[in-house]
C-alpha cells in the first residue's frame, strides 16, 4: 500500500462514515430523545429508585408498564393483539395521556390517566424530546415499587418484543 | 485483485445486513457505537501485529467484522434470547457503557479515524520496508 492510496482510503472511509452518521441523525423523529444513548438502552437498572406515587395506582403484586403518549389511538396500542396479551399477562398496563380517550377502546390497558398539566410525566423525569413536547415512551416499575426502566420511544407499539424483554427481566 | 474486491463486497454487504437490522428497530445509533468500538479494537490489534511480526493479516476486514460482532453480541441476546442488558455485558467491548462516552458516536468516530490513520501509516511503512528488502535481495 503506497502513501497516496492510504490517504485516499482514509479520507474516503472518513467521509462515508461521517455522511452516514449525519443521515442517521436526520432520520430521528422530533419525538425522539436528542440523546440517542438514553433511548431504549435495553439496560434494566440494578440500583433503582422508588417509583413516583400516582394517585389511584398501586405498584404491588406484579410489574407495571406505564405508557406515556400524546394522542394514543386504539390501533396503535393494540396493533398486535397476540403480543399485547403477552405483555398484559406479565404486567399491569397503565396509559398516561394528554388527550381524551375511552377505556373501552383499549385492550389490555387497566387504567387511563389524564395528564393535561403534565404533572405525572414530570414526576417520572423523562428526558425532553427533541420537539420539547410531552414525552412518548414508557416506564417499567417492579412489583416492589422501584422504577427499573424509563425511555422515550415514539414507536413503542412496534417494539413489543423489546418491552416484553424488559418485563421478563423485572419481577 | 478480483478476490480483494469480492472480499470487500462481502464485508460491506455483511455490515449493511447488520445496519438494516438495527435500522428496522430505529436503533442505527447503536450500530455506529458498536461498529466504531469493534473497529478500533481490531485496528489496534492489527497494528500491533504488524509492528511486532512485520507480517500482514490475510483479511483484515474479517477481524474488523469479528470485533464488531463481539461488540454487539448482547444485542443478539436481547433480540433473539429476550435477555435484557446488564452491567457485566461490558465484557463485550464495553457494550453498555460505550454508549455514554462524552460526545457520543462522534467521539468514537474521531478515535476510529485516529486508529485507522495509525494502521495505514504502519501498513505503508511495512510495505516500503518489504520493497526495500526485496531490492536488497535482488541486488545481492
Amino acid at each position: 500500500m503506497n502513501k497516496p492510496y492510504a490517504i485516499g482510503l482514509w479520507l474516503g472511509v472518513g467521509i462515508i462514515l461521517a455522511g452516514l452518521q449525519f443521515i442517521a441523525q436526520a432520520s430521528y423523529s422530533r419525538q425522539d430523545n436528542p440523546d440517542q444513548a438514553n433511548q431504549r438502552p435495553g439496560f434494566v437498572t440494578t440500583h433503582p429508585e422508588k417509583a413516583p406515587i400516582i394517585d389511584g395506582v398501586s405498584y404491588t403484586l406484579r410489574p407495571t408498564l406505564i405508557i406515556f403518549d400524546r394522542n394514543p389511538i386504539p390501533t396503535k396500542i393494540i396493533q398486535n393483539q397476540a403480543k399485547q396479551t403477552l405483555i398484559s399477562d406479565r404486567a399491569t398496563i397503565i396509559l398516561v395521556t394528554k388527550s381524551d380517550i375511552q377505556q373501552e377502546n383499549l385492550s389490555g390497558v387497566k387504567k387511563i390517566l389524564n395528564d393535561r398539566d403534565q404533572a405525572i410525566a414530570r414526576k417520572f423525569n423523562f428526558d425532553t424530546p427533541t420537539d420539547g413536547g410531552y414525552p412518548v415512551g414508557y416506564a417499567v416499575v417492579d412489583s416492589k415499587g422501584f422504577l427499573r426502566y424509563r425511555t422515550l420511544d415514539p414507536s413503542y407499539s412496534q417494539h413489543r418484543d423489546g418491552i416484553e424483554t424488559i418485563l421478563k427481566d423485572v419481577k | 485483485m478480483i478476490k480483494k474486491i469480492a472480499l470487500l463486497a462481502l464485508y460491506v454487504g455483511a455490515e449493511i445486513v447488520i445496519y438494516f437490522g438495527y435500522n428496522d428497530q430505529q436503533a442505527s445509533f447503536h450500530w455506529f457505537t458498536h461498529f466504531f468500538v469493534g473497529a478500533i479494537v481490531a485496528l489496534i490489534g492489527l497494528t500491533v501485529w504488524k509492528i511486532t511480526t512485520h507480517r500482514s493479516v490475510v483479511w483484515p476486514l474479517g477481524w474488523v467484522y469479528l470485533a464488531h460482532l463481539v461488540a454487539m453480541f448482547p444485542d443478539f441476546l436481547y433480540n433473539f434470547g429476550h435477555i435484557a442488558h446488564r452491567e457485566w455485558m461490558d465484557i463485550f467491548l464495553g457494550h453498555v457503557s460505550s454508549h455514554y462516552i462524552p460526545g457520543r458516536n462522534w467521539t468514537w468516530y474521531v478515535l476510529f479515524m485516529i486508529t485507522f490513520a495509525i494502521y495505514l501509516r504502519v501498513s505503508t511503512r511495512e510495505n516500503n520496508r518489504h520493497i526495500t528488502q526485496e531490492k536488497i535481495n535482488t541486488q545481492t
